[in-house]
């Protein structure tokens, strides 16, 4: 018998351990990133951004169904489901204000990186913290300074640095990392929730 | 000493079996979860899993609704009030023979 308290853990935040959920996320985002990139002018086609967002719902659900077939499912409590709800709806407001400001403001960092970086630690707190895995520690912590640290690359001096790797703006620099870390840390907090697990799928 | 052992033989062996307290801790946890999970999460084969949900179930203690899912069947389980407060007081009933054998000294 595992530890009650890791039974809990495990079963209040089933579906939001489920890190392969997060892959068509950063999937779409790094494909706009570049579409946005390599595309400009009013002759931009926008079938490939709806591509993208269609291929990505797609992904999500095969993961979805995946994961439902393989692990089961848990139905959360009405109170855990509203915290869910809440905190998602607060990280796109928050998100969306800060790329308004990014588009409104020459600001010498990019306020859509700092809220990445905040919602890096936020959700370790939230979710992985009480799982006491030193993989989920690191993974924040790795996270939270790549995003933050190309967030301030003006103020760092690097000026100009995302030119050099062929990326118009600092904007889509933070965001094609972001979505590179959101695909990264989607794989491993996958193998992190395959390890919970003490017994491999039963027959 | 006697009275931890008698407290020790008054906890409800139905639920004290490690698989059925291991399901009845993650139903706790939730609304409900389905025969797949619990078999994640108790290792149990599908006989023996069945077996512990019927016993909880003839108990009062789970409800229990059959699905298909992916065009196979899946049972989904849920605590009814009766089993969530019998986990919660047998978790409390641990919890204080626990510290009672934590503060247990021998001149007693």
């Amino acid at each position: 018998m595992q530890y009650p308290q890791h039974i809990q853990y495990l079963t209040q935040r089933y579906s939001r351990l489920q890190g392969l959920k997060g892959f068509p996320l950063g999937l779409l985002l790094l494909l706009v990133v570049l579409w946005v990139n390599f595309t400009s002018g009013p002759s931009r086609n926008l079938a490939f951004p709806i591509a993208f967002g269609l291929g990505s719902a797609g992904l999500y659900w095969l993961i979805a169904r995946y994961y439902r077939t393989h692990y089961g499912r848990v139905e959360g409590t009405l109170q855990q489901k509203r915290t869910d709800y809440f905190s998602s709806a607060l990280a796109g407001l928050a998100g969306l204000a800060a790329f308004i400001i990014d588009i409104s403001y020459a600001l010498p960092f990019s306020t859509v990186g700092l809220v990445f970086a905040a919602g890096c630690v936020m959700e370790y707190m939230r979710l992985y913290r009480l799982g006491r895995s030193p993989y989920y520690l690191w993974q924040m912590l790795i996270s939270f300074g790549l995003i933050l640290t190309v967030s301030i690359f003006p103020l760092l001096g690097a000026k100009d640095l995302w030119l050099d790797i062929g990326l118009r703006s600092h904007l889509l620099l933070v965001l094609a990392v972001t979505s590179i870390v959101l695909l990264i840390t989607s794989v491993w907090e996958h193998l992190n929730f395959v390890r919970q697990f003490p017994f491999k799928e039963p027959k | 000493m006697t009275k931890v052992f008698e407290e020790m033989a008054a906890l409800d062996r139905l639920i004290h079996e490690p698989a059925r307290l291991s399901i009845l801790t993650a139903l706790s946890a939730c609304k409900r979860a389905d025969f797949i999970f619990l078999q994640r999460l108790t290792g149990l084969t599908v006989g023996n899993l069945s077996g512990h949900l019927s016993k909880l179930e003839e108990a009062g203690l789970i409800r229990t609704e059959k699905q298909f899912v992916a065009k196979r069947p899946n049972t989904i389980t849920e605590l009814t009030n009766n089993g969530r407060e019998a986990i919660e007081n047998h978790w409390n009933h641990l919890e204080a023979l626990h510290k009672d054998a934590r503060e247990w000294k021998l001149d007693q």
